[in-house]
């Protein structure tokens, strides 16, 4: 199953909410993977559940156990990477993921095999951490300041000095770059991590985020703006950049 | 052909695996002649890597754990 989980992945569209009959896609799957490993085919049933939604697959709870473990779990570490970014807090980002985990392994039967199971996963850990942690704060700024609007790390280093270049990005530490990230704004450091980190196209950042693609590429100009003028911020307290330096686009 | 303002308004699609195949090979030509947009696309990209070299996370070892005690308790 861990070779489907990788071809999955790269389908690339989120389609776990409509689309084609489960049965079969999961039973194609199987098939493929018994070259590789004797598979038990699941008992599937279509159906609909007491609430109303549609339940892709009938798992019996040692199926989805099983099914779970191998295709979910495997993505736990770099879910965790995530979830420390979105709280910006070790300690949060435990609970934020275990939270998820348990409203995923809940809602695995609405998984539809065979579609991007990445995707499913970080739309549960964005929804889980939008109802969990950011009620509980103030709304967050989407307000960027307008001379951050043509501001250039490029230009602020000085073009063409590819010496100077390396070492501004040598000067500034993991624990700076992490922080720049913190430091944007809710809306705009998730849309970059997804985007620069997890790689998620935009289409994707969109269905995760629940919000217009227009919205995730304005987010993503604005948040990368603010992100180069702190990594600038950085690199000039450690006198390699001069932080008096425009940095603005011609 | 592309110019060098329509190659860096095309940049960040670029860098992003957004750009349309066609503009793709426009701006690629336009990079392997143009050493000042090269330049700068090459900045780009180390920027964008930046990110995804530095915010790398150890997960604590007893959290797979307690995640799969927590989902042996989930209630379906």
């Amino acid at each position: 199953m861990r070779r489907l989980v990788a071809v999955s992945s790269r389908v690339g569209s989120i389609v776990w909410t409509t689309g084609n009959n489960l049965a079969i896609a999961l039973r194609q799957a199987m098939h493929v993977n018994d070259a590789d490993q004797a598979v038990d085919t699941p008992e599937l049933v279509d159906g609909v559940q007491a609430d109303g939604s549609i339940v892709r697959t009938a798992l019996s709870p040692e199926e989805r156990t099983r099914l779970f473990e191998e295709q979910v779990l495997p993505f736990l570490d770099r879910l965790y990477a995530a979830a420390v970014r979105y709280t910006r807090d070790p300690v949060a980002a435990e609970d934020l993921l275990q939270e998820a985990m348990a409203k995923a392994y809940s809602a695995f039967h609405q998984y539809q095999q065979g579609t991007n199971l990445k995707a499913w996963l970080y739309r549960i850990l964005h929804n889980t951490y939008i109802s969990q942690y950011r009620k509980k704060q103030r709304r967050p700024q989407e307000d960027l300041q307008d001379e951050l609007e043509d501001f250039s790390l490029y230009k602020a280093v000085g073009g063409t000095a590819r010496s100077a270049e390396a070492e501004v990005f040598e000067s500034i530490t993991d624990d700076e770059v992490k922080q720049a990230l913190a430091d944007l704004p809710d809306t705009f450091r998730m849309a970059v991590y997804l985007a620069d980190v997890e790689g998620f196209p935009y289409k994707e950042i969109a269905e995760i985020m629940d919000t217009p693609i227009g919205t995730v590429m304005s987010r993503l100009h604005r948040g990368r703006k603010q992100l180069q003028k702190s990594l600038a911020d950085y690199a000039a307290r450690h006198g390699v950049l001069d932080g008096d330096g425009p940095g603005r686009e011609d | 052909m592309a110019n060098c303002q329509e190659t860096l308004a095309d940049l960040t699609a670029y860098l992003d695996g957004e750009l349309p195949a066609d503009r793709v090979d426009e701006l690629r030509e336009h990079l392997d002649r143009c050493f000042s947009c090269e330049d700068r696309a090459g900045f780009e990209e180390k920027l964008k890597a930046l990110l995804k070299d530095r915010c790398t996370e150890s997960m604590p070892t007893d959290l797979r754990q307690k995640i799969r005690a927590r989902i042996a308790r989930v209630d379906l």
